[in-house]
């Protein structure tokens, strides 16, 4: 019975062809990002023939010619206090990663396929899974067969279950699509795998400064696993409060307004409200848990994995309570 | 227990501060088809809501088939089949696409039922066009075969010939007839003319603001009329009236008044004649259940 509900649901999903324009919109912006990626780097090296005269370069060189450029425009009196810290955080980074043999300059499919989601996690990808959850609940009464779906001999909460089931499943096959187009179209332009190549992890901010100590060398294909298993941690997070937020309301344009002023309000608030304690406990503050490996500068001090992972499971658990007890006891009006 | 198929004890529904229904019972037996007639705003489609277990009755209760709605939600609504308001189906799916969902959610439904359903509606020939491309009299056909998917004892219809043409109408009434018909499935179908359940009904509950105005058979309420007698006894003609037909004749103004049904008239006026009594004058107004339905329901106001 409930194998058959969720498969309802998934057709439902299909059926809207949402997965279909979640793929077109991935392999539009991979294919940009990784144009743009390749595009770069092959600036990076014809400067770097430019100024040193020089065509048999190794990344090596590559990189200690972009630290000095990083150092240049620490020197730039434009430059304000964030952008500062961000580029001596970067400037110490690679000045570990020469030191340790770690090659950061060349791209390859593997390592772009990490840096896509660490730059996607806290905006594109939560916007792909409100393109599949909004509508899940709020789309059965705007066009009303939700009266049709419960007046069956099937209880409220086994109709409302199959949903959330459905939209987990929907989810982990977005992340995992993610992984597959931004592995391959990124490898039609950079022609390097890069599975193998070890990579640094672990880095930390301690008053603001790099620590390497804790740094720890796994290979790419290792770190992919784990960045890959953040970005859909998260995204399972950004399901479930959408999925709650379609329960909530009756209309699929408010759900996705609703959601969509929480993503980018949030994004506002921790940039210019750093300050303020409780902006730590909002989820939209916490959904770049990427950083924390990477060792980019934050914004709010005193934040950490463990904090931003158990906010986000306390906002989806949340999000799930409330969607099951408001659903099963709703009046159906529509 | 009883053996009823619906039967709904003194409901009663408040939606924010407003009462909108007041206390409605009524009860449906097997292969019964009963109206549920009153002005558009009466509370027909918030009865039937509860009915089917969208809304929560603020009290009252209601039972299908014995099972109480709100206590055995899963037995009870095994047992029937509705369309509320419009048939809503999704429209980007094909129309055995629906009707498959459906039939995922009830236990034991073969793909032979759902062909049966389909046939019964009579819409084989575009079954697997999409439902964006069906019109309104094709959409009603899908909601109906939804309805009857799992076999149910109860049909609930809320106003089901709305938007219909008057082919589709009367299509539809020929299946629903049918349906009580031959396969004793009892029908609840409400309906703001008079003229439809008039047709398709056997009972009717009249509801207005909330309320049951009256209740009973269809023909009763059309063909029974007020009649009067001009007779030489009118003392003897009262007895006969209440020892032969049991009905209750009052005398007025010199004549022998009484409500009686139409079919009965002749047999009375024979009666009357056997007894010996001269009968000088018969007169008898005819009350239309339209003019019932006026009556009881005039004065509306929208509250
Ligand atoms: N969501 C609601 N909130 C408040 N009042 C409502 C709501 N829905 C319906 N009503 C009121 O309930 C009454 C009965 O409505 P309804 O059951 O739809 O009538 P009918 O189906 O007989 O036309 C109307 O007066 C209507 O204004
Ligand atoms: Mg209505």
């Amino acid at each position: 019975m409930m194998n058959q509900l969720i498969q309802n649901e998934v057709s439902k999903i299909l059926l809207k062809k949402k997965m279909v324009l979640i793929s077109v919109l991935l392999f539009l912006f991979i294919g940009l990002f990784s144009y743009g990626e390749k595009y770069t780097y092959d600036k990076t090296i014809s400067r770097f023939e430019k100024i040193t005269e020089d065509t048999s370069y190794d990344w090596k060189s590559l990189a200690s010619q972009q630290m000095m450029e990083l150092e240049k425009r620490l020197e730039s009196p434009y430059i304000h206090e964030m952008g500062l810290k961000s580029i001596e955080i970067q400037i110490e980074q690679m000045k570990y990663f020469i030191e340790n043999n770690i090659n950061p300059i060349t791209p390859s499919s593997a390592r772009f396929s990490v840096d896509f989601v660490e730059n996607a996690i806290i905006m594109f990808i939560p916007l792909m899974i409100i393109i599949l959850a909004s509508d899940l609940v709020s789309g059965e009464f705007s066009n009303r067969t939700i009266k049709v779906i419960l007046t069956r001999s099937v209880p409220r909460w086994k109709v409302l279950l199959s949903k959330y089931i459905a939209l987990l499943m929907m989810t982990t096959m977005v992340v995992l699509m993610i992984g597959a187009i931004s592995s391959f179209v990124s490898f039609f332009f950079f022609r390097v795998w890069g599975f193998y190549e070890p990579v640094a992890t672990g880095f930390k901010l301690i008053n603001g400064e790099l620590d390497a100590n804790s740094v720890i060398m796994v290979n790419r294909m290792e770190y992919m696993v784990l960045i890959y298993s953040l970005a859909w941690f998260v995204s399972i997070a950004i399901a479930s409060i959408t999925f709650m937020i379609s329960v909530l309301v009756k209309s699929t344009a408010a759900a996705i307004g609703i959601i969509m002023a929480f993503l980018i309000g949030g994004q506002f608030l921790q940039f210019f409200l750093s300050d303020w304690e409780i902006i730590k406990y909002f989820f939209v503050s916490n959904l770049n848990l990427t950083k924390y490996l990477t060792g980019a500068y934050q914004q709010i001090e005193g934040m950490s994995m463990k904090f931003s992972i158990m906010v986000l499971a306390i906002w989806s658990l949340v999000s799930i309570v409330i969607s099951f007890v408001v659903f099963t006891r709703k009046d159906v009006l529509a | 227990m009883d053996n009823h198929v619906l039967s709904v004890n003194n409901i009663t529904k408040r939606i924010g501060k407003k009462e909108i229904i007041k206390g409605i019972s009524f009860r449906i037996d097997k292969g019964e088809v009963f109206g549920f007639l009153g002005p558009n705003g009466a509370g027909k489609s918030t009865t039937l809501r509860m009915i089917v277990g969208l809304l929560r009755p603020t009290s009252g209760n209601i039972a299908i088939c014995g099972h109480s709605i709100t206590k055995n939600f899963i037995k009870a609504m095994s047992n029937v089949g509705c369309i509320i308001e419009e048939p809503d189906l999704y429209n980007y799916a094909t129309g055995m696409k629906n009707l498959e969902m459906l039939g995922y959610m009830s236990k034991n439904i073969s793909r032979k039922d759902i062909m049966d359903a389909v046939e019964l509606v009579g819409m084989e020939k575009r079954i697997g066009d999409k439902v964006s491309t069906y019109s309104r009299g094709m959409k009603q056909r899908i909601g109906l075969a939804q309805a009857l998917l799992h076999n149910p004892k109860l049909l609930v219809l809320d106003e089901p010939t709305n938007g219909l043409d008057p082919q589709g109408i009367f299509e539809f009434r020929e299946m629903v007839k049918d349906l009580a018909s031959e396969k004793n499935i009892s029908v609840l179908v409400s309906s703001h003319l008079i003229s439809e359940i008039q047709l398709m009904c056997s009972k009717v509950s009249i509801i207005k603001d909330g309320l049951v105005v009256k209740t009973g058979a269809v023909n009763d309420l059309v063909s029974s009329s007020e009649v009067y007698w001009v007779v030489d006894n009118l003392e003897k003609g009262k007895l006969i009236m209440k020892e032969r037909f049991k009905v209750n004749a009052k005398i007025i103004n010199n004549r022998l008044e009484a409500v009686i049904g139409l079919n009965q008239l002749e047999m009375v006026n024979a009666s009357l004649v056997n007894e010996g009594l001269k009968l000088k004058y018969v007169n008898s107004k005819s009350k239309t259940l339209e003019e019932l339905f006026l009556s009881l329901t005039e004065n509306q106001k929208i509250t």
